[in-house]
């Protein structure tokens, strides 16, 4: 990559960041999004250099249509999913398993008083 | 009072006696009590590590919890086998009379009483050790099933502690009270 690329955006469904150089030739794109909102899958970043961005901004504050702007290249991003805890609680689990151990003493205790 | 009535009862009438009663040989009770030392010990584990108790600074807590707990299980443990030692005996009936009648039919010395005798022995004895042995798996269920009900989700709001002797107390006092029932 020529040295003059030092400056890219990332366009991440409509959210525009700087992309932040950590080494040479080497770039970094992060993003935060509340994990209510966020989706799993394939995430497509358009990044853009200096010009593409200036013309992006531009198309923004005019109300222009975005996506007619070509960006510099895109990445796709897989991103597996938030973890948002166990399916099942533990004690839920545990509560379940003894009910069913309580069911069965139960049970063959009313089949020995029968 | 008749002379008869004074007469001390005879061996026979003991046994009878033991038979029907509450009472427990040493030997199931030192089952009962050690079973339920260790099923109330237990729980010990889930509010120290799971509910974060301290256990240096609770440790008079979880002593008299645990005796109590071990006191009221142990009763409960008693009055199930009560109630259930006769229904099982009433049901296993046939099944050890004709194992013992098979097994004593080849001794010809051995007279009719004795070998009805020895029925009713072997009956008592197979009566006696389903009655216990379930006696402590079923109450030993029913105390995990509340235990874990009542700490996790009955008594959740409260300070560990007080979650601590809640659970353990009603767990314990409920299955005290279930065995006193006659079904």
């Amino acid at each position: 990559m020529p040295q003059s690329i030092s400056n890219l955006y990332a366009d991440i469904d409509g959210n525009i960041q700087p992309v932040s150089l950590i080494d040479p030739n080497t770039y970094q794109v992060s993003w935060t999004e509340e994990i209510a909102t966020a989706r799993s899958g394939e995430r497509i970043v358009n990044l853009f250099d200096e010009e593409g961005y200036t013309a992006l901004r531009k198309a923004i504050r005019n109300g222009d249509d975005v996506s007619k702007i070509s960006e510099l290249f895109s990445i796709t991003v897989n991103h597996p999913g938030a973890f948002t805890g166990p399916w099942l609680k533990s004690e839920f689990l545990a509560a379940i398993l003894s009910v069913v151990v309580a069911y069965i003493a139960f049970s063959s205790r009313s089949k020995l008083l029968s | 009072m008749t002379k008869s009535h004074n007469k001390p009862f005879t061996k026979e009438e003991e046994l009878l006696l033991q038979d029907f009663s509450r009472n427990v040989s040493t030997k199931s009770s030192a089952l009962f009590y050690g079973n339920a030392f260790i099923v109330s010990a237990v729980p010990i584990w889930l509010f120290w590590r799971i509910h974060m108790i301290d256990i240096y600074t609770s440790l008079l807590l979880f002593v008299v919890v645990t005796a109590v707990s071990t006191y009221l299980l142990a009763m409960a443990y008693r009055n199930t086998k009560f109630i259930l030692k006769h229904k099982i005996a009433v049901k296993r009936e046939d099944a050890v009379t004709r194992d013992m009648t098979k097994k004593l039919s080849e001794d010809k010395k051995m007279s009719k009483k004795e070998k009805d005798e020895r029925i009713l022995w072997k009956k008592n004895e197979v009566a006696d050790f389903e009655a216990t042995t379930f006696s402590i798996f079923y109450n030993n269920a029913l105390y995990l099933a509340i235990v874990i009900f009542a700490s996790f989700y009955l008594f959740r709001s409260f300070t560990p502690a007080v979650n601590y002797t809640l659970s353990i107390g009603s767990t314990a006092g409920l299955l005290a009270l279930f065995s006193t029932g006659s079904q």
